[in-house]
C-alpha cells in the first residue's frame, strides 16, 4: 500500500534559477554541509540550524541570494 | 509618535470636596458647590472653550507660564522642572510672606488648583508635598486653549556676525536616526537583560557599525558616548521600545521617511531633556548630583533659548550663561546647590550682607561646574540636532544664534511652512557614471534622505552635501529590505538633476537580476505525494505550486491551506520536534524505523555516517572527521539523535564519538600476572609480606593479587621458600 501524501510545514528551501548553479554550490564543501537533500535539479533542502550561515555562505561566495524570512 | 489623550475626567473622584472646590473656583465655579456639584461642574467646563479661556485669563502670570511650557515642551515634567523652567522665564513668582514663592509652594498651588495634576491622581496632593519628582501633566483641552509661552526677554545684547560658524542641517540629524534605526535593523536590536540593562555586546556591535568609539567629533566638538546619548534619548522620546527583550525602533525607515524631520527633532529633544543615563561630560565625571539635575538644567535652557530677546541675532555664550544664573541660579546648579541662609535674630543690613555673601558663593561654584557642562550642553545635544549654529574660540563656544530648527522648536512653528524641506520628489542629487551620488540637502526631503539610505553607502556628510555610493552590496540590501528594482530606479531618476547615467542603469539591474538567481526561503511549505501520478491528479485537480522532482509540490506563500489538507492529510510541522525514528547499536550502525521518515533525517544522517542500505548508516571515525571538516559541529549531531533516537544514546558511543571528534580519553593497558589462591588466610598473609610488597600492584577479586610481570620469578622465589606450591593454571570463580 502507498504512503499516504504528506504536508511538510516549514521547511526551509533553497531554490536556483538554473541545475548547474546548484552542482557549483555544492561543489563548496562547507554549504553542501549545510543543504541535507536535494530535492530536484534546482531545488534543495537546507538545515533549518545552518540557514542563516547558509545564506552567509552564499554572500561570502559572491552571490545575492533572495532571502525570504 | 502620537502622544496619548490626557484627561483629567477619570481622576476627579481621587479628590476631597475641599481641593474640588479650589479647581471648581478656577474655572469659575462657586466654593459653595457639594462634591458631586464639583465634578460636574468641572466637566462641563473643561468641555468648553470659552470657560477654559476665561479661566487661562483668571490665572497668575506663573501658572499660565507653567501650562505654556508644558504645551511647548511635553505633557509630562516633574514639578522641580517645571518651577526651574517657569524661573527661566523671567515671569514675576508671587510673593508670599518668607519672600518669593519657593519651588513646593508653585508646585502645591499648581497642583491644588488643577492646573497641573499628578500623573498618579490625588496622592501628591495629601501626601507628597516636597517630593519634586511628582510627574505632572495637564488635560489635553486646557494646553489647546493655552496661548503661546510670554517670557521676559533675557537681558542680552545681540553680538556681531562672528564671520565663521557652523551648524547641522536637520537633514544630518535625520541621517544619524536613519542610520542608528538601520544599524538596529542589521543586528536585530540591542538585548535587553532582565534589569532593562542593554548587553554591552550588543551595545560594541552597535557602535563598531556605526563606527562609533568612546566619543566622536562633531566640527570640532566632542560629543561623549554617542551610542548612550543617542539610544537613551532615542528610548526616552518612544523612537525605540523594547521588544522580545531587545531594543528597536518603534517606526521603519519608510516611516520615518514619511514623516517631517522637525516632528523626529522635537522627539529627539524631548528625549534629551528627560535622560538620566548619558550625562553631556561623559561618563567619567557622571555622579548623582550630576544625573538628578541634568533634565532640571535642560529644560531651564531650552526655555532660557525661548527668551533671547531677538531670535534671530548672535548672542555670547558668556551672557546667556550668565542672564541664565541671573534667573536660575539660586535654585538649580548641575552639582550641589548650597542652601540660602535664614534670616534669625539678625538685623536686616546682616541678613543682607549674608545674603550677598551666598550669592557670590553660587556664583563662584556656578562658574566652577555649571558653565562647564552649560558649554558641553551646547557642545553636544544642542548643536548635533542643529538647534543652534555656534562660532568656536579654541575649544569653547564663543558665540551661537538659533538655527531654523532651533526657531521652529522654541516658537513651535509650523515645520511644514517654514522649515521642512519640499515633501514631493524634487530633483536634490546628481548620480555619477561611477556610482557616486552627491546629495544637495538643502533640497532633498526625508523621505528622500530615507530613500537613500535604504538603497546606497553613505560616504560622507558635510553641511550642505552628502556623498553616497550605489554598490552592489548597498542596492541587494535595499532589496532585501523590501524595495525592488523598479522602485530604485524611478526614485534615483525623480531625485535626480540629472539623466541617469545608462551604465548605472544597467548595472543595478544586473544585479537586481542576480539577486533572482538563487532564492533562500526559511519556511517554505512542501507536498510529498506517494508518487508522480498522485501528485499530478492533486495538480489536475487544482492544487497549487511548483513540481519539484518526482513526487514534490512546493506551496505558494498564500495557498489555501483547507484545499491542501484534503489532498495531504498528514501533516509534519518542523518548527516542532520531529517523530523520533531511529535505533542506534553500541557500534554506531544507526537504522531508520520507518521508510518514510522526516525529511530532514535521511539528508543529517548522509552527512554523518555511511550509508549501510536503504534505512541503515553506519558512524565511523573516518564519517564524523568529513563531517567536522566540513563545518558541522558533535552538538549538532549529539542534539540530531537525542531528538530521534527511540532507545538511549549509548555511552560507549558517546565516548567514540567525543575521543574521534579529537577529545582526548586516556586508559592505559599493560601485561600483569594473576596470583591466585583461594585460600584467603595464605593470601592475605602473601598481601602483608613486606618482602613481596614491591612487586605487587594490588588485590582484585576475592582470591586473586595482580603481580608486575617483570618482577613473577622474584616473588616465585618467595612462594617456593614459603612452600607454596604454584600451577600455573587459574580455576575459574564461583559466582
Amino acid at each position: 500500500m502507498l504512503p499516504p501524501n504528506r504536508l511538510h510545514r516549514n521547511l526551509p528551501i533553497l531554490e536556483v534559477g538554473e541545475k548547474i548553479l546548484l552542482d557549483e554550490l555544492l561543489l563548496d564543501t562547507q554549504l553542501s554541509a549545510m543543504v541535507l537533500i536535494r530535492l530536484s535539479d534546482r531545488t534543495a533542502l537546507i538545515d533549518p540550524a545552518r540557514f542563516a550561515a547558509l545564506t552567509a555562505r552564499l554572500r561570502k561566495l559572491g552571490h545575492l541570494p533572495k532571502v525570504e524570512e | 509618535m502620537e502622544s496619548p489623550i490626557q484627561r483629567y475626567d477619570s481622576l476627579w473622584e481621587s479628590f476631597n470636596s475641599d481641593v474640588l472646590k479650589r479647581m471648581a473656583t478656577l474655572w469659575g465655579g462657586s466654593s459653595k458647590m457639594r462634591k458631586d456639584e464639583c465634578i460636574l461642574y468641572l466637566k462641563n467646563a473643561l468641555n468648553d472653550p470659552q470657560t477654559i479661556d476665561a479661566g487661562i485669563a483668571r490665572m497668575r502670570p506663573y501658572e499660565r507660564a507653567a501650562l505654556s511650557i508644558i504645551k511647548l515642551f511635553g505633557n509630562t515634567l516633574n514639578l522641580r522642572m517645571l518651577d526651574i523652567a517657569i524661573r527661566a522665564t523671567g515671569v514675576e513668582l508671587s510673593r508670599t510672606n518668607y519672600g518669593y514663592r519657593s519651588g513646593d509652594e508653585i508646585g502645591r498651588s499648581l497642583t491644588e488648583r488643577g492646573i497641573v495634576m499628578p500623573s498618579g491622581g490625588s496622592r501628591y496632593i495629601y501626601y507628597g508635598y516636597g517630593s519634586d519628582a511628582t510627574q505632572v501633566f495637564t488635560d489635553d483641552r486646557i494646553l489647546a486653549r493655552v496661548p503661546p509661552l510670554e517670557c521676559l526677554p533675557l537681558r542680552i545684547t545681540a553680538a556681531e556676525y562672528p564671520g565663521v560658524s557652523t551648524f547641522r542641517r536637520e537633514q544630518n540629524v535625520l541621517l544619524d536616526v536613519i542610520s542608528i534605526v538601520r544599524t538596529l535593523e542589521d543586528i536585530g536590536g540591542i538585548g535587553l537583560k532582565k534589569s532593562g540593562e542593554m548587553r554591552s555586546n550588543d551595545l560594541n556591535k552597535f557602535a563598531k557599525k556605526l563606527g562609533w568609539g568612546d566619543h566622536i567629533e562633531l566640527d570640532g566638538m566632542r560629543f561623549p558616548e554617542p551610542s548612550q546619548a543617542y539610544l537613551a534619548a532615542m528610548t526616552t522620546s518612544g523612537l525605540l521600545v523594547p521588544r522580545n527583550d531587545a531594543l528597536v525602533s518603534s517606526a521603519s525607515l519608510e516611516q520615518i521617511g514619511v514623516q517631517p524631520t522637525i516632528h523626529l527633532l522635537r522627539s529627539l529633544t524631548q528625549g534629551t531633556r528627560d535622560m538620566t543615563p548619558w550625562i553631556e561630560y561623559g561618563s567619567e565625571r557622571t555622579n548623582y548630583w550630576l544625573k538628578d539635575h541634568a533634565p532640571r538644567g535642560r529644560l531651564a535652557i531650552l526655555t532660557a533659548l525661548r527668551c533671547l530677546p531677538d531670535r534671530l541675532a548672535w548672542v555670547r555664550f558668556e551672557e546667556f550663561e550668565r542672564a541664565l544664573f541671573d534667573r536660575i541660579g539660586e535654585v538649580f546648579a548641575i552639582g550641589m546647590l548650597k542652601s540660602g541662609p535664614y534670616k534669625f535674630r539678625q538685623t536686616d543690613a546682616e541678613y543682607r550682607a549674608e545674603l550677598e555673601k551666598w550669592r557670590a558663593e553660587l556664583r563662584a561654584s556656578w562658574i566652577q561646574e555649571t558653565v562647564p557642562w552649560l558649554q558641553a550642553v551646547f557642545q553636544t545635544w544642542l548643536y548635533a540636532f542643529g538647534l543652534v549654529e555656534v562660532s568656536l574660540e579654541g575649544k569653547e563656544v564663543d558665540r551661537f544664534r538659533l538655527t531654523d530648527v532651533g526657531r521652529a522648536l522654541l516658537w513651535d512653528e509650523t515645520p511644514e511652512q517654514e522649515i521642512a524641506p519640499p515633501q514631493t520628489q524634487t530633483p536634490a542629487w546628481v548620480v555619477q557614471p561611477n556610482f557616486d551620488v552627491v546629495v544637495y540637502l538643502g533640497s532633498a526631503s526625508t523621505e528622500q534622505v530615507a530613500f537613500l539610505e535604504h538603497h546606497a553607502e553613505r560616504l560622507q556628510v558635510a553641511q550642505h552635501t552628502a556623498q553616497y555610493r550605489l554598490t552592489r552590496d548597498s542596492v541587494y540590501g535595499g532589496l532585501q529590505r523590501g524595495s525592488n528594482v523598479e522602485r530604485l530606479l524611478s526614485g534615483l531618476a525623480a531625485g535626480s538633476r540629472v539623466e541617469l547615467p545608462g551604465n548605472v542603469v544597467a548595472e543595478i539591474r544586473t544585479w537586481a537580476s542576480l539577486r533572482e538567481r538563487i532564492r533562500v526561503r526559511r519556511q517554505a511549505d512542501l507536498i510529498e505525494f506517494s508518487n508522480a501520478a498522485a501528485r499530478q491528479r492533486a495538480i489536475e485537480s487544482g492544487t497549487p505550486g511548483l513540481e519539484v522532482g518526482e513526487r514534490f509540490l512546493l506551496l505558494p506563500v498564500d495557498y489555501s491551506k483547507a484545499a491542501v489538507a484534503a489532498v495531504a492529510p498528514e501533516v509534519l510541522d518542523y518548527t516542532q520536534k520531529p517523530p523520533r525514528c531511529l535505533l542506534v547499536t553500541e557500534e554506531g550502525l544507526l537504522t531508520c524505523t520507518t521508510l518514510s521518515p522526516d525529511l530532514l533525517t535521511p539528508g543529517f544522517l548522509e552527512i554523518w555516517a555511511e550509508r549501510k542500505s536503504n534505512i541503515s548508516w553506519q558512524l565511523t571515525q573516518k564519517s564524523v572527521l568529513e563531517a567536522l571538516r566540513r563545518g558541522r559541529t558533535l552538538a549538532e549531531l549529539m542534539a540530531f539523535l537525542r531528538d530521534r533516537l527511540l532507545g538511549i544514546l549509548p555511552e560507549i558511543l558517546v565516548v567514540a564519538l567525543r575521543s574521534w571528534a579529537g577529545e582526548k580519553t586516556l586508559a592505559n593497558i599493560a601485561e600483569t600476572i594473576v596470583l591466585q589462591c583461594p585460600q584467603s588466610g595464605v593470601l592475605d598473609a602473601i598481601l602483608a609480606s613486606q618482602t613481596l610488597k614491591p612487586y605487587l600492584l594490588g588485590r582484585i577479586g576475592p582470591d586473586a593479587i595482580l603481580v608486575r610481570s617483570s618482577e613473577v620469578e622474584k616473588v616465585r622465589d618467595v612462594l617456593k621458600w614459603a612452600g607454596i606450591q604454584v600451577s600455573a593454571k587459574l580455576t575459574a570463580q564461583r559466582n
